[in-house]
């Protein structure tokens, strides 16, 4: 007879609700007749989703005091509800985004399978307690991920970024795999809580295990100089999914790597936040610079996710209760804002058929008012202008940074506000401010494409991006309770 | 109850707002003035419903707070989004909104057949919003949020008319002056967090006292709040926006810049009491301030040819007379003044408009005359106003205004010598308002009448406009009665648990004597005014230069900042910005651009360059953290 742990339903209920709606999906994709499929998988994944999210609030709701549960493979904690909260609500809008998506239909299952699985993934990754189940959790999302990618198989940019995606991919789960098992190697644990001060805090080994999987969550936050990937992957990949990537992998792995190295590393403290800042630093510098050279949107907009890794990192190098609010803050308005431009890019092409670049976006401003002024919304937030939740985002990003003395990086984290500057505003600039290309003037007077899914999710988006400028005080107070269960 | 009544005055005209301006086009423009219209009348139910509550409770109960939610919070101190209803914010809810309704009425007449009603209506809206929030903040940062919102609905309608140079000149230098004001205020606020730790009122004037009494501390706290206060009142030496604000349509004269928000300084320092008396020197100083302006803004009007210039000039004039009271702690005979005030100033502005509008946009009191045959009603109102402002028994402005130089007179030397400006304001008062009321009205129809008012027809403008003038004339009649010196006194001891005086009562013989004195001296200017330009026995003397040039005030602000700014700016432009920012600029740009390719170069596109850049980070960050460790 094996002793089974004591299995806590409620933590696992958010990952569970998406598993289940992958199972459905799936299903639907086998049984379903072909023309109700659609929407029966889509509404799968939807309800996962929905359910994640409420399990996840009231996962939040319930766990007061920070606990490993399941013979401490998961924590039962704020922080990881509230990770799980974002990564339901980008999904969310992810899904309702994804729905209008052109492609032979004969996928249309599958898609909405594996885009509920990879939430279910980063869910799990977020509540990991030791080393198995974060890697268990990294997989699911990035195997998903991968697959996602490569899915719309007509088209050979996908096929290219599904494909160099799963080869770097795999590279860097492989240093962090390696990395992890050095750790066990040097403290004789896998349990995030049990490692600090099982080995001395000079260990060869165990500083070698940190360096390589700082370099795995690294690679899935997109931060210079692994992000090689996200270019590619986020111009190849359907749109949808690359604000999804944007917005929720991005912020599971900066939230996990954040409880990690708070959790387990916190006697290497001085290493980690200096690798952080150089780290934030390299992506500044070339998520910014980059940014300004690219024409097309979804690959400026890679780059502008980049920098934002750099902006993000600020938290991490901060290593304060302070650091920790900011980027739980921060990360709401900025998924809402990365799903919200990406339907949007999303939108254009649907209309075009060919991808949408800075050159084919004029007068996009002019012909669809209210999605021109959700795009610049969502410009604005990325610059971190005020009246929108990337204002007061910045602030707190800059402040707990200041706080822990990295006067310096403030002054490049400036510098790289006022060059975004240029590429965020260069949108703003072409879609209102450009003549319209004459042979397109044909395409104006069709009626332009009405989609009511995309256009609620982007809705959605702006909400969520002004909202959160102006209610402030009660999501900061959410994130304040989930940073006062990190060790920081 | 009370709280609901209080966010359904403020939130009211926003409603009104909003659908104007999301209805647009789809809105017909009559509409829209209807909706302004509407929404404050809704204001004004709910603030006489809020009135009638709280004088259910009893003396020591009547302030309540609503808090909607948090909108700051640190570890020093935290800020609500809350309303405060007591007997004060009532007083002024009642006005703004009572008043207000009235003007926005009156102005559906006034701008029928602009094509821009809809924007008009919207903004003037927008201001009863930002000024009943200002009346009805709880603590100084939603106080600060409505100060600077009426400003900007200010600078908004003074700029209606947009296609006039003078008009946006006119917005900008209000802007400017009213932000010097806004600075300062904010600028106490920041003193008050960093000492008090709190914005709320109940917060900080409980710990006024232990600031210390004349402290360096409170004294700039409320010098900055005085400085606030003096630019929104126009009182010297921030007053010179205030004529130039005439450029705005008529009823956005009478509503901001005579009824409501030019008073909001009163208010701030009669609501602020606690933090003025631990000042004492502040406070005396906006006494002074008062008195000086209320006699230079008095000659100044005595020499001004626009007829809406005199009336702005007055209002500067008596709000002068708010401040003096205000200064020497006499709270409610401040508050006193400033209703009346608004009944007839809102008054002599709406009939001055009846005229306007008459003669097609003409303002020039020169070319006017003898309307009194042609404009009766209008005359009368006119009379009415003009008698209450000088102060005339049984008008409005006699009760009010005596309150003032009373307690002026019981409290001290310095107490003396503000009598003393404040009694010769009142012949200053009687003189330049009925000059006004003769010139317009007495004597020969002029040219203008003749050709704007052809065939002896009556021209007083449609109902919209004469209604409100009526119930306005009945206000300036009767409203001074509600508190009768010696005799009754509702008024200061409903605002006795907000505001007690703090200055020394006069007794009430004292006071009828004083009224006696200074009714004297009103009728011999009103007997003045009336041979030089009624009955014309005197030639007028000349205008001194000082008067006309409005004492050089204009002059020296030219002078002292405007030409050395733009002298410092043309040369900074012309020795660094050009050589040097642009040149940078487009320097730095172009290698940024380079820069930018060089990193999107490392995209080779090949994965085996992606992995091979991987683990050259990998091997760099193990060495460096073995290096480190």
């Amino acid at each position: 007879m094996i002793r089974t742990p004591a299995i806590d339903w409620l933590t696992l209920a958010p990952s569970l609700a998406l598993l289940a709606a992958t199972i459905a999906s799936l299903m639907a994709a086998v049984l379903v007749p072909e023309r109700r499929r659609r929407n029966v998988s889509w509404f799968f994944c939807l309800a996962g989703y929905a359910g994640a999210f409420a399990a996840a609030a009231i996962l939040f709701d319930r766990s007061p005091h920070s606990r490993g549960v399941i013979a401490n493979a998961l924590f039962r904690d704020r922080y990881g509800a509230l990770a799980a909260m974002i990564v339901a609500g980008v999904g969310l809008l992810t899904t309702l985004v994804y729905y209008g998506e052109r492609s032979t239909v004969d996928r249309v299952g599958e898609r909405f399978a594996l885009l509920a699985s990879a939430g279910g993934g980063m869910i799990l990754f977020a509540q990991s307690a030791n080393l198995l189940t974060l890697f268990l959790g990294l997989e699911w999302l990035s195997i998903s991920l991968y697959v996602l990618c490569a899915l719309e198989r007509e088209r050979p940019e996908a096929i290219e970024a599904g494909f160099k995606y799963l080869i770097v991919g795999g590279f860097s789960s492989a240093i962090l795999v390696f990395g992890a098992a050095f750790v066990y190697g040097a403290t004789g644990t896998l349990n995030l809580a049990q490692i600090a001060g099982k080995a001395p805090s000079g260990d060869l080994f165990l500083i070698t295990g940190l360096a390589m999987i700082l370099v795995g969550f690294a690679f899935k936050a997109s931060a210079a100089p692994f992000h090689t990937w996200t270019p590619d992957v986020y111009q190849g990949a359907a749109t949808p999914v690359s604000g999804f990537m944007a917005g929720a992998t991005k912020a599971v792995a900066l939230l996990v790597a954040l409880r990690v190295l708070s959790v387990s590393f916190s006697a290497q403290e001085h290493l980690w936040t200096s690798a952080a800042a150089a780290l934030a630093v390299t992506s500044l510098v070339v998520g910014n610079l980059a940014a300004l050279a690219q024409r097309d949107l979804k690959r400026m907009l890679a780059y502008s996710s980049i920098s934002h890794a750099g902006f993000l990192l600020f938290a991490i190098t901060a290593a304060s209760s302070l650091g920790t609010r900011a980027l739980l803050y921060y990360l709401i308005p900025y998924g809402a804002a990365s799903v919200g431009v990406f339907a949007l890019a999303a939108l254009h092409e649907r209309e075009l058929g060919e991808p949408a670049t800075l050159d084919n976006l004029a007068g996009f401003g002019w012909r669809r008012p209210l999605s021109g002024i959700a795009l610049w919304i969502f410009m604005l937030s990325f610059a971190g202008f005020p009246l929108t939740g990337g204002f007061v985002g910045k602030v707190y990003l800059f402040a707990a940074a200041y706080r822990s003395g990295w006067t310096w990086l403030l002054i490049v984290g400036a510098v790289a506000t006022l060059v975004s500057l240029g590429y965020y505003l260069a949108v703003v600039r072409a879609i209102y401010m450009r003549p319209e290309p004459g042979e397109k003037a044909a395409a104006k007077e069709e009626p332009p494409l009405l989609d009511r899914m995309l256009s609620t999710a982007v809705f959605a988006a702006v909400i969520v991006t002004v909202g959160s400028f102006f209610a402030v005080q009660p999501l900061i107070d959410l994130a304040k309770h989930a940073a006062s269960q990190l060790p920081l | 109850m009370i709280a609901a009544a209080a966010w359904v005055c403020l939130l009211a005209p926003l409603a009104a707002v909003l659908a104007i301006a999301l209805g647009g086009n789809r809105l017909p423009r009559r509409a829209a003035g209807y909706l302004a219209t509407g929404s404050t009348v809704v204001s004004f139910a709910a603030a006489v419903t809020a009135l009638i509550a709280t004088l259910g409770n009893s003396a020591s109960q009547r302030q309540t707070v609503s808090t909607a939610f948090g909108l700051i919070e640190t570890h020093a101190f935290k800020i609500n989004l809350n309303l405060l209803v007591d007997p004060l914010a009532l007083v002024m809810m009642l006005v703004v909104s009572g008043v207000g309704s009235l003007i926005i009425a009156y102005s559906i007449g006034y701008m029928k057949g602009e094509s821009e009603q809809r924007r008009y209506f919207a903004y003037i809206a927008f201001f009863a919003f930002s000024m009943l929030l200002l009346v009805e903040a709880a603590n100084f940062f939603v106080l600060l949020v409505g100060w600077g919102l009426v400003g900007l609905s200010s600078y908004l309608l003074i700029g209606f008319w947009q296609e006039r140079p003078s008009a946006i000149a006119a917005a900008k230098k209000a802007f400017i002056i009213n932000a010097v004001g806004d600075a300062a205020m904010a600028l106490a606020l920041f003193l008050l967090i960093q000492h008090a730790h709190t914005l709320d009122f109940g917060g900080v004037f409980g710990q006024a006292v232990s600031l210390g009494q004349n402290s360096w501390l409170i004294n700039l706290v409320a010098a900055g709040l005085l400085v606030g206060a003096i630019a929104k009142s126009a009182q010297i030496p921030l007053h010179t926006w205030l004529p130039d604000a005439m450029e705005g349509p008529t009823p956005v004269s009478a509503l901001i810049h005579a009824a409501t928000m030019v008073t909001a300084g009163v208010y701030l320092i009669v609501r602020a009491h606690p933090l003025f008396e631990q000042a004492p020197h502040v406070q005396q100083t906006a006494a002074g301030l008062g008195a000086a302006t209320l006699l230079a803004t008095g000659a100044i009007a005595l020499v001004q040819t626009d007829i809406k210039r005199v009336i702005a000039y007055s209002t500067m004039s008596q709000i002068g007379y708010m401040f003096l009271a205000a200064g020497i702690g006499a709270y409610s005979a401040a508050m006193f003044h400033l209703v009346t005030h608004a009944f007839f100033k809102a008054l002599l502005f709406l009939a001055a408009g009846v005229v306007i509008h008459a003669l097609g946009g003409e303002q020039d009191m020169r070319k006017m005359g003898g309307l009194r045959r042609r404009m009766p009603r209008t005359f009368i109102a006119m009379l009415i106003g003009t008698g209450a402002l000088v102060g005339l028994p049984p008008l409005a402005g006699f009760f009010s205004k005596d309150a003032i130089l009373a307690t002026a007179v019981s409290n001290g030397v310095y107490g003396k010598v503000l009598f003393a400006a404040a009694i010769a304001g009142v012949l200053l008062t009687a003189l330049y308002s009925f000059r006004l009321l003769f010139l317009v009205f007495s004597g020969d129809e002029s040219e203008l009448v003749k050709k704007s008012l052809p065939k002896r027809k009556r021209a007083e403008g449609p109902r919209w406009m004469t209604a409100p003038v009526a119930v306005l004339t009945l206000l300036a009649i009767g409203g001074g009665w509600m508190q009768v010196s010696g005799l009754w006194h509702p008024f200061s001891s409903f605002l006795e648990q907000v505001a007690p005086s703090f200055a020394s009562e006069p007794s009430a013989s004292r006071e009828w004597l004083l009224s006696a004195v200074s009714l004297v001296v009103a009728l011999g200017g009103v007997w003045i005014a009336w041979t030089v330009y009624a009955a014309r026995t005197q030639q007028a003397p000349r205008a001194p230069r000082a008067l006309v040039e409005k004492l050089y005030f204009d002059r020296t602000y030219d002078l002292l900042f405007y030409r050395p700014a733009v002298a410092v700016a043309h040369r900074l432009g012309s020795w660094f910005e050009r050589p040097v920012i642009e040149r940078s600029g487009e320097e730095i740009g172009f290698g940024a651009l380079m820069g930018g390719r060089f990193a999107a170069a490392i995209q080779s596109g090949l994965a085996r360059t992606y992995v091979l850049l991987v683990a050259a980070g990998v091997s760099v960050i193990v060495l460096l953290f073995l290096v480190l460790r």
